[in-house]
This record gives structure tokens, sequence and C-alpha cells, in this order.
């Protein structure tokens, strides 16, 4: 038999799918153009582009199997995640955090699988499977919103972390229920089991493969070639060891989770493995996972997109509708009984009302349910069921991207969550006018040295400048007395930004061997004790902040004597 | 114009804007005002030994600066301004320095804006009733009242 034709066949695979890539490439570009220009959270768009793609049919004929996507597509989503979030920040709202995450994640898992079980007839496990898999927030196109309008950083802190947590536990659950369903010896005692060994050994793999690869390497170097290529090492590499752990000892059977892993390992290096990266490294470095991150959610936007048509979506709209209200009341129920729970146990972190809403209706849903759902095949599930899990997730996905992630914004900015008012662009008006006379003055008095300028020319230039500067630096100094609040918030990012400096100032004479070793881990060791007394100092000014504050209205003046009141 | 006034302030890095009030009221009867920023463990629980001194270390940066930027921008030409960060229940720590630094007036920054809660009130009336100072709240919407 000739090889010939296989050859050929294999070939013509290989370029129908590298077309398809291409064109998924493209897609994505153009949405990230669109994105940008719209000032839309790219994921709003994705899942926009993502349904528009169905009509591509046959062109863009993408098969990815499951094994892959949860190996190839979901651990960059979520180490990526774990780099924005430092250990520092989120061990002071760990408790509300992890509340929400397992008790959140499980109570998702359990009602909405109870739910779409009861009313549309899905099989239990693959409703159980459902309910963990949407039950993984997506914080992408909320985090968008809270930088682009200055939210608190707690609130981001509070977001990003439970969503961090609630997808590797999303993930877990939605293996066990995976694996209930392929009816492989599945009890509810052995998932149980199975869950918390596979969940504390996940993590285990993670710290210790993240501490080793951060002190041992990372944290000795600032280099954004090695520190890129090696968190890209590490991501894959902790989910694989995670997955395969057994394969070291001899016993194929025995797995970890290579999500908890992938989520260990990132907030570990991340801790430890990056205080020694300059910004500029760190600037590339997150725009390699920001990269990376934007590829694998185009693709899983789109692929979900090819999979489920629109026909599919009005054939399914009672399971939409179901599993919709579903959603949304939980999440209703869960953010705020849990906030209220996690605020008595902590009144110190008491979880503010309007934070509360903004976790409420932030809690979008996205790639990582996506990504989940795509992986429910047959035979282990049958057609329809996949089909109408594929759809309701789909919808769910649409609806909260669609309607709660375009909303969002104008919901923190009614609770005056908003940072960024009138009188931050003003100040930072006044500040960008600065920087450019101050830009200008530097350029002219360059070529007034050069001799290219005739000197009294330069000098009236300059003095022109000069004044400008004054005029400039003068109404700042008025708009500070307008609004004090904004002099302490420029108080403290210039006190960070400082510190940043300082911390590259001693990388710098640590690579150049000018410093002895102890001397630099000491000195290192300050400084991030100090980043940490800063933020620490910074969230508490922000819950304290006044909202619009008058200082030219002096109002009543009295004092009291002890044990007199006037 | 003698004698020691004393703003306090707990739990964060201080306002600007009650700080200034204080300053400009000290601007006319006192020589020195006293800037008292207490870290309460109410407000920062869980802070061991080593981050407790971290913090009162960097809250005394960001507040030298702050005070030196008042009297930069005009506020309290004259009165000369000594920043102290202390550890512990606010008012246990502001009549401690009461009674060091023979303070007379004390002014109270309101942790929240324009509203006099429970707790600003118990403050005020244990700082009354430990010291001999007068007290005053520094209100960031109306003042001092």
């Amino acid at each position: 038999m000739s090889i010939l034709p296989l050859l050929v066949a294999e070939q013509s695979e290989l370029i129908r799918q590298e077309t398809a890539v291409v064109v998924l490439l493209a897609i994505a570009a153009g949405v990230a153009v669109l994105a940008k220009r719209l000032r839309f959270p790219y994921t709003v768009a994705l899942v926009i582009a993502g349904f528009g793609a169905s009509a591509l049919g046959e062109v863009v004929n993408v098969s990815v199997s499951p094994d892959l996507i949860l190996a190839l597509l979901v651990p960059p989503l979520l180490f990526e995640a774990t780099l924005a979030l430092p250990w520092k920040k989120l061990r002071a709202d760990l408790f509300p955090v992890m509340l929400l995450a397992l008790i959140g994640t499980a109570a998702g898992t359990l009602v909405l699988g109870a739910l779409v079980n009861q009313t549309l007839g899905v099989p239990w496990a693959a409703a159980f499977a459902f309910g963990a898999l949407i039950s993984a927030t997506d914080p992408v196109a909320v985090i968008a919103f809270f930088k682009q309008l200055g939210a608190p950083k707690r609130l981001t802190v509070l977001v990003e972390g439970e969503s961090l947590f609630n997808d590797a536990v999303a993930v877990v659950a939605f293996t066990l229920a995976v694996k209930a369903a392929s009816g492989k010896g599945f009890t509810l005692a052995g998932g149980v089991s199975d869950f918390l060994v596979v969940s504390f050994g996940g993590l285990a793999v993670g710290i210790i493969l993240g501490y080793l690869v951060g002190e041992v390497f990372l944290s000795r170097v600032d280099d954004a070639l090695i520190e890129t290529s090696t968190t890209l090492a590490l991501a894959y590499g902790s989910f694989l060891l995670a997955e395969d752990f057994g394969l070291l000892f001899g016993r194929p059977d025995v797995h970890f989770s290579g999500i908890l892993a992938v989520v260990a390992a990132g907030l570990t290096v991340g801790t430890i493995g990056l205080k020694n990266t300059s910004p500029t490294t760190r600037i590339t470095l997150e725009h390699f996972w920001s990269l990376l991150t934007f590829l694998v959610n185009s693709m899983v936007f789109l692929v979900i997109g090819l999979s489920v048509t629109f026909s599919d979506l009005v054939n399914h709209l009672d399971a939409v509708a179901i599993s919709l209200v579903g959603v949304i009341v939980l999440r209703v129920v869960l953010v705020y009984g849990l906030a209220e729970f996690a605020s008595r146990v902590m009144p110190s972190r008491h979880i503010p009302a309007a934070y509360r809403q903004v976790m409420t209706w932030g809690g979008l849903r996205g790639a990582i349910s996506l990504a989940l759902v795509l992986t429910m095949t047959t035979p282990v599930f049958d057609a329809e069921t996949v089909t109408t899990v594929q759809v309701m997730t789909y919808g769910v996905v649409l609806f909260t991207l669609l309607i709660q992630g375009t909303t969002i914004s104008a919901v923190i900015t009614r609770l005056g969550l908003a940072g960024t008012g009138e009188s931050e662009l003003a100040q930072q008006r006044h500040q960008a006018r600065i920087a450019m006379q101050r830009a200008g003055q530097l350029e002219v008095n360059r070529l007034g040295g050069e001799g290219v300028l005739l000197p009294g020319m330069a000098d009236a230039f300059a003095d022109t400048y000069q004044r400008d500067l004054q005029t400039e630096a003068e109404a700042l100094r008025t708009h500070f007395r307008q609004h004090p609040e904004l002099e302490t918030a420029m108080l403290l990012q210039a006190r960070r930004d400082a510190l940043v400096a300082e911390r590259a100032g001693l990388t710098d004479m640590s690579r150049r061997s000018l410093i002895d070793e102890q001397v630099a881990r000491e000195l290192t060791v300050t400084l991030n004790d100090r980043m940490m007394a800063l933020d620490l100092l910074e969230e508490r000014w922000e819950r304290d902040a006044p909202p619009t504050v008058n200082p030219d209205d002096e109002g009543s003046t009295s004092s009291t004597k002890t044990g007199e009141t006037q | 114009m003698t004698g020691t006034a004393m703003y306090v302030s707990w739990g964060g890095t201080g306002r600007a804007n009650g700080f200034r009030r204080s300053l400009r009221q000290a601007e006319a009867n006192f020589d020195t005002l006293v800037y008292l920023a207490v870290i309460d463990p109410e407000t920062f629980p869980g802070l061991d030994d080593r981050l407790g001194q971290v913090v009162q270390e960097e809250l005394k940066w960001l507040l030298d600066t702050q005070t030196t930027l008042a009297q930069q921008q005009g506020s309290g030409e004259g009165v000369e301004i000594e920043v102290i960060v202390r550890s512990g229940e606010v008012a246990a720590q502001t009549s401690e320095v009461v009674a060091e630094l023979g303070v007379t007036t004390v002014y109270v920054g309101s942790p929240d804006s324009g509203r006099t809660d429970d707790a600003v009130a118990t403050v005020i009336e244990q700082i009354r009733h430990r010291t001999n100072a007068t007290v005053a709240l520094v209100d960031e919407g109306d003042g001092i009242i």
C-alpha cells in the first residue's frame, strides 16, 4: 500500500488546521482593534465575535481534543491571574476570598446541578459538571473597568482572588463530575477523598516547584527573556508534574490537580521569585502573559462560537433561561450571605455594601467555563446532554458578558466607587502640562547650549517656559487645596514609585557585584516590608477617603474643655 | 503664641484636609503642633511586631513629607511640627503623649467624612476624661466642631 495518499491527507489536514488558526488569529486581532477603539473589554468583544464566528462554518473547522484544552489552554489563564495578584495583597482578604471560592463553588456545583437535573432532566453527573464549570467567574472584563474607573484596590483583590481560586476549585469539581459520568468506580465518599488528595497534592506540587524555581533561579536574575521563558515552563511544567505525578514512582494511577498546581506555583513564584525583577522586566513579563491569555481567550471564545449555533440557542431557550436565573439568584445569595458572614467573623475586614453589589453584578462567566464545557464530549455524555450543557453555558456567558459586562461600569460609578473623577482628571491635566513644559524647556536649553539657537533667543524661550511652569505649578497647588484627598493619593503613588526605583537601584548594585549577596537580601526584605506597609496604609486610606470635600467651607468651630460641651 | 497643640489621626495616612485645618487653628494660638498618628489594632489587625514596626516607619516617612508640603504651601507658618507615630489603643496613646509633652489642645481627626460615629465620640470622651486638654473634633466636611 502506498503511503503517499496518507502523507497527502496528513499534509492537507495540517494545512486545514493551520488555515483555521490563521483565520482565528486574524479575527482575534480584528476584535482587539475594535475593542480598543470602542474602549470595551476584549472578552465582551470576543463573545460577540464568537457568536458571529458560527457563520464561518467550514472555513474554520478547528478540532481541539478535551485533554488539549485542559492541558494547553487552561494553565495560562490561571497562571496569568496569579502574577497579577501578589500574595501579600491577597493575604489580608484571604478569608472572604476562600469562603467565596470554596463555599461558593461547592454550593454552585450542588444547587445549580440539582436545578438543571430537576427542571431539565440533565443527568446528575452532567448537571454537577455544569454546576461546577458555571461557578467559575471571569474577572477580565470587570477588572478592565476597575482600572479604567480607578476603583478601590481592595475590591480588585476581592474580585480577582475569588475568581482565581474558584476557577481552580471549579476545575477540580468538574473533573470529578466527569469522572463520575465515565462510571470508573465513582462513589461519593471516594469522590470527596479524591477531591482532597487531588487538591492538596496539586497545591503541594505547585508550592514546591514554585519555591524551587523562584528561590533558586528567578530571585537571582533580572532578565526579561529568562524570566518569561522560565515562568512559561513553570506554568506548564507544574501542570504536567502534578497530573503525571505517579509516573515518577511507577504509579500511573496517582494524579494530582494540575490546575491547583499552576495556581500555587504562580502565587509562590510571584511572591518570592519576582522580588528582584525590575519594572522594565516586569512590564515585559506582563505583556507576554497578557498576549498569551488574549490568544487563549480568543481561541476559546471563537471555538465555542463555532460549536453553538444561533438555532441551538433558540431551541434551548428554556434551558438557558432556567440556568441563567439560577446563576444570578445564587450569586446574589452567596455573595451577600458569605460577605456578611465574613464581615461578622472579621469586623476589621468588613466588606462594604457597595463592594457586595459590584461583586454580585461583576460575577461574569467566561473562558474557563467555555474551555471546560468544550471538554464535555461523547461518548462520556450523550449528544443531547452535551448540546444542552454547551448551549446553557454559552447562554450564561453571553448574558453575563453582554449585559452585566456592559453595565458594570455604570454600577461602579453609581455606587461612588469610581476613583478617577473630574477632580483627578484635572490633576492629571496639570501634571501632564508641567511634564510637557519641562521637556520643552530642557530641549530649548539643549539647543541653546549647542548653539543651534541664538543665546538671547534660548534665554527668552526658557524664561517663557519658566513662567508657564510657575503658573501651572500654582494651579496644581490650588487644585490640591480644593481637593486635598488627591494630595494623599499622589503622595502614596509617588512613594510607591520611589520604592520601586530603590529596588531597581539595589538590584543594579547586586548585579554589578558591588554589594555582598547577604546585604542585598537584607535590604530586599526591608524594601518588600516597606511595600507591604504602604499597601496596608493605602488600603486603609482608601476605605476612609471622603468622596468629595470642600475645604473652603470652614463651617462652624467649637471646642470643649474636659467635661464641657459647647 | 505659646504652648503645644496636637492633631490626632488614627488608622491611616492621615487626611491632608483635617491636618491643614488643625494647622490653621494652631497657627493663631500655638508655637508647636504635634501630629500624632496612632496605628490601632482594630484597623490594622494581625500585624506582627516586625511588620508593625515597618508600618510605623513608613507612616512617619509619609507624614513627614505631608507636613513639610503643607508648610511649603503656606499653612501653619511659624508653627513647629513634630510627627509622632505610635501603636496601640487611640485614647490611651493620645493621653500618654498629652501628658509627656504638656499638650493643651487636641484636635481629633474624624475617620469618616462628615460623620461623628460612636467610635469617634467614645475616643473623644475617653481623652477628655484622661487629660486636662481641650478636645475638638476635626471634621472633613465642616471644619472643627
